[in-house]
């Protein structure tokens, strides 16, 4: 479209898919022409997931699909489950959201590869093996001949993502379709994939169908956006149109969902919470019966810190960096040295029911919305469960009463005490885990990625909802998190973890303006903080 | 009735809904309680006595109380045989008498009979006789109350014993589980069959012997899937957010872990309580089991193998425990899946939910 001299490669006119007459897609066109990288943007149900599996015919059975499906000359909808074959994985390549689960766990690495070359190209034995090691070099992954003999648990996330990588470039299909091929990812992992797509792209003249839903990446690695909200295509143009320019007041409102604001400064400074020489580890398993006990793992070194009423301690860092680590150990569910002293109670020498009776002072909310709440519980029983336990004198109406106004305090209506978790969106089961834990008017609160799981959107709503929580009750916040976007909007300090060590901390903002220590300028590179 | 109802918690009254959807499971469930119930009642539907009558003006109630020959005009103060012709005769000319719908009882010996027993099926036998000449159709009624009655005993007992250890073995893991898992593991290699036999040759055991020693095993089949259940559950983010909120181990395992840890235990107990019905028949069959002339299907089974001639013996007592198994295993499917929350329709007035799976792996990958 914007290049009318493109060929195009896939094209999708008033395509329109069903599932058991619920309407997900509504007619969507788009085009994809060769070399160019065309991404569609949208929230979790708005129906690109379903758009891009339809473009190949991997939908389940109960869907209903209308309107026109061309890849170059072939009408896709006259296609047999045979002539299919022949396309997926040869004409068109498919990366899945998920490394962890789109490699078999029990196939070596080259015998995986090796399966769509043989497919596709009949390449069998030694053939097929240096051709998976070609494959693997071009996706820049170390030590290939050694790597094609490897499991896939034997690799990270972004070495798997590689991998999926290789095996949908293997066959040069035409078309590649990468379905949030880097939401599970490291930020920092992430531009390198990214960068890698472009270049193969690049090198293999490939069309290249980008599914996304997050803002910036799509801006800094797609050519054209296509926009969609509730199954309807909101606008498509280039990037810098629509970025620029944003027709719909849907894209506005995405463009604008950027966390923003800071939250109101901390008055007094005693600290409410200290950590000292706070460590854990945890014991690796004898690889043996005979052989000695492996060094323990250090989950997290020796770290100090102070959080003061009505502040915010935010901490920094990617998977495996101890963050939640550190979470469980502040709330002593994971056995730690060190001295945790919050308030007069000195936490780490308690145990058993003392411990218990203090618990009601800290509180922790999760990162997943959908498992943190019981689904056999109505909300009312959930947010009241704790303020039974720890206050067991209050009568009937008086639980009744804060369980109202504490779900009016995190902006719910009352009706919603009577439903189940599972009627609830993720931003919402957020609000009621966030009830859950101020309702027993803890005076830290630590928030373990709460924001991760959900939608820009609703991640703003929750990032303001918490700020006002602090300013009326003088909270104090441990907040976790890697996405500093968020972070930035929320800390008043923040900590920066790597590999189970504190790499720099201080102000947040000076931090964010001025990192000193390498591994924050990656980060905030990949961040592409505005 | 909408009085009962409005007390319940809505996800109760939601798995009922489901339930009721089913309608295989809901004709079972109606079809097996009547019969259950009416068996409950066997006394009033087959006696060899009547429920009330009156005699010389007086009244007597023989279900209940013993009355000696002598007040009916007999020549013995032994208990009354009401199915005698010279007492029915009495009866008949001095008042009158409301017997139930079978006029015998289980061990009742027919002895006015015109055929060798076994006898087949006729106006006075429904179902004819077994080879003692007791009455088939009061015997079913009688064998279906205890095998049920048995089963019941058994899965709850079983449901007791099994939760409570897998759920410690699973929730607390470590050494208890180890430790726990080896004695689970060489308890459930005793063989049971055997303990049974043995058992027999010296003691003879009853309705509650045989009980006690099959719940001494009957609870094993529950330990790995409950232990299972609450191994993944107990590192679930609610049961973490639980412990967080300072709940002690026995609430936290009661009302956060055991709820979700009962779908798959619930399937399991259709299993518990036929294996129970066939256990007790097969032990039964083999004469091993209740002692001789107590109502017993698998006696029935095997009197049917011995007077292959008398094929109403052998097919009624397969009609009757195909019919109940069946009926079991209808009613076990629709409770599991009125239990499991992904088969409940989700309410019209919910908050509009779209690719959970999608958005529950997005989760997932942040970890």
């Amino acid at each position: 479209m914007s290049e009318p001299t493109a060929k195009p490669l896939l094209r999708l006119d008033e395509l329109t898919v069903a599932f058991d007459g619920k309407v997900v897609v509504d007619a969507l066109s788009l085009t994809v022409n060769a070399g160019e990288t065309l991404a569609i943007v949208g929230e979790s149900g708005s129906g690109k997931s379903v758009s891009a599996l339809c473009s190949i015919d991997l939908l389940p059975s109960n869907a209903e699909v209308r309107g026109q499906r061309w890849l170059e000359e072939t009408d896709l909808n006259k296609l047999s489950n045979r002539d299919w074959n022949g396309i997926r994985g040869n004409r068109v390549g498919f990366i899945f959201q998920e490394p962890m689960t789109s490699l078999n766990p029990l196939h070596r690495i080259g015998k995986q590869i090796g399966e769509t070359l043989r497919l596709h190209q009949g390449l069998s034995g030694s053939a097929a093996r240096s051709k998976a090691k070609m494959l693997l070099e071009q996706v820049k992954l170390p030590r290939p001949e050694e790597l094609l003999d490897a499991w896939p648990h034997q690799l990270s996330g972004g070495q798997r993502q590689r991998v999926v990588i290789a095996m949908a470039i293997a066959n040069n299909p035409a078309l590649l379709i990468a379905d949030e091929p880097t939401t599970a990812l490291d930020v920092t992992v992430q531009q390198d994939i990214l960068a890698l797509l472009k270049e193969l792209r690049d090198h293999h003249g490939m069309g290249v169908l980008l599914i996304s839903h997050d803002l910036n990446l799509v801006r800094r690695h797609a050519d054209r956006v296509c926009v969609m909200y509730q199954g309807k295509v909101q606008e498509t143009g280039s990037v810098a149109q629509v970025f620029s320019h944003p027709q719909s007041d849907y894209t506005k409102a995405l463009i604008a969902a950027e966390p923003e604001g800071r939250p109101a400064e901390p008055v007094n400074t005693t600290p409410l919470l200290t950590a000292q020489q706070l460590r854990v580890s945890f014991k690796r398993p004898k690889t043996g019966l005979f052989q000695r006990q492996p060094p323990a793992f250090e989950a997290l070194k020796t770290t100090n810190l102070t959080i003061a009423p009505g502040e915010t301690l935010g901490i920094v860092g990617e998977s495996g960096s101890g963050k939640t680590t550190l979470a469980s150990a502040i709330m002593r569910l994971v056995t730690s040295q060190g001295e945790v002293q919050l308030g007069d109670a000195t936490l780490s020498q308690l145990s058993g029911d003392a411990l218990r009776r203090q618990r009601h002072r800290l509180q922790m909310v999760f990162q997943d919305p959908y498992g943190a709440l019981s689904p056999r519980m109505p909300v009312f029983d959930i947010v009241s469960e704790g303020l039974r336990f720890h206050f067991p004198t209050l009568s009937e109406a008086e639980v009744t009463e804060r369980v109202h106004r504490t779900l009016r305090e995190v902006g719910l209506p009352e009706s919603c005490a009577a439903r189940y978790p599972h009627e609830f969106s993720g931003g919402q089961r957020q609000r009621i885990a966030v009830a859950r834990a101020i309702i027993l008017e803890p005076e830290l609160l630590v928030l373990d990625e709460p924001t991760s799981a959900l939608d820009r959107t609703v991640q703003k709503q929750l990032v303001i909802l918490l700020r006002e929580l602090q300013a009326r009750r003088q909270l104090s916040y441990l907040f976790i998190s890697h996405d500093l976007a968020v972070v930035r909007a929320m800390a008043h300090r923040i900590m920066v973890l790597k590999d189970g060590e504190v790499v720099e901390q201080g102000n947040c903002l000076e931090v964010l303006a001025a990192p000193q220590h390498a591994y924050t300028k990656a980060l905030i590179e990949a961040a592409h903080l505005h | 009735m909408r009085f009962i109802t409005s007390h319940l918690s809505p996800i109760t009254l939601r798995r009922m809904a489901a339930f009721k959807a089913n309608r295989r499971a809901q004709v079972s469930l109606w079809l097996f309680g009547a019969l259950f119930i009416a068996s409950l009642f066997a006394e009033l539907i087959a006696n060899d006595k009547p429920i009330v009558m009156q005699y010389d003006g007086q009244w007597y109630v023989p279900l209940l109380v013993d009355y000696p020959e002598t007040e009916f005009g007999g020549f013995l103060p032994t208990r009354t045989d009401y199915l005698d012709p010279f007492i029915q005769q009495q009866i008949s000319d001095n008042g009158w008498a409301i017997w139930p719908i079978i006029p015998f009882s289980y061990q009742t010996l027919d002895m006015q009979m015109t055929q060798p027993s076994p006898a087949p099926p006729d106006s006075r036998h429904w179902l004819g006789t077994d080879d003692q000449g007791r009455d088939v159709l009061a015997r079913v009624i009688y064998g279906f109350r205890l095998s049920v009655a048995f089963a019941l005993v058994l899965t709850a007992g079983s449901l007791v014993i099994g939760v409570f250890a897998g759920g410690v073995q699973g929730y607390f893991g470590g050494k208890v589980d180890l430790i726990g898992q080896r004695v689970t593991e060489i308890w459930s290699g005793l063989p049971v069959l055997f303990l049974l036999i043995i058992l027999a040759s010296f003691v003879q055991p009853g309705f509650w012997w045989l009980l006690s020693i099959m719940l001494l095993f009957s609870w094993l089949g529950l330990v790995d899937i409950v232990r299972a259940e609450f191994l993944r559950a107990r590192n679930l983010e609610y049961v973490r957010a639980a412990k967080a909120m300072g709940l002690p181990s026995r609430l936290i395992m009661w009302r956060h872990v055991l709820p979700n840890a009962m779908v798959a235990t619930l399937t399991f107990i259709p299993f518990i309580f036929t294996g129970a019905i066939g256990t007790l028949t097969a032990l039964d069959f083999l004469g091993f089991g209740l002692p001789p002339g107590a109502p017993s299907l698998g006696e029935l089974a095997a009197q049917g193998k011995n007077n292959l001639h008398a094929p109403w013996l052998g097919i009624t007592a397969f009609m009757t425990l195909a019919v109940m198994l069946s009926l079991l295993v209808f009613i076990g499917e629709g409770l599991r899946d009125a239990f499991d929350p992904r088969h409940v329709k989700q309410r019209p007035n919910s908050i509009q939910q779209t690719s959970v799976q999608k958005t529950s792996a997005q989760e997932t990958s942040h970890v």
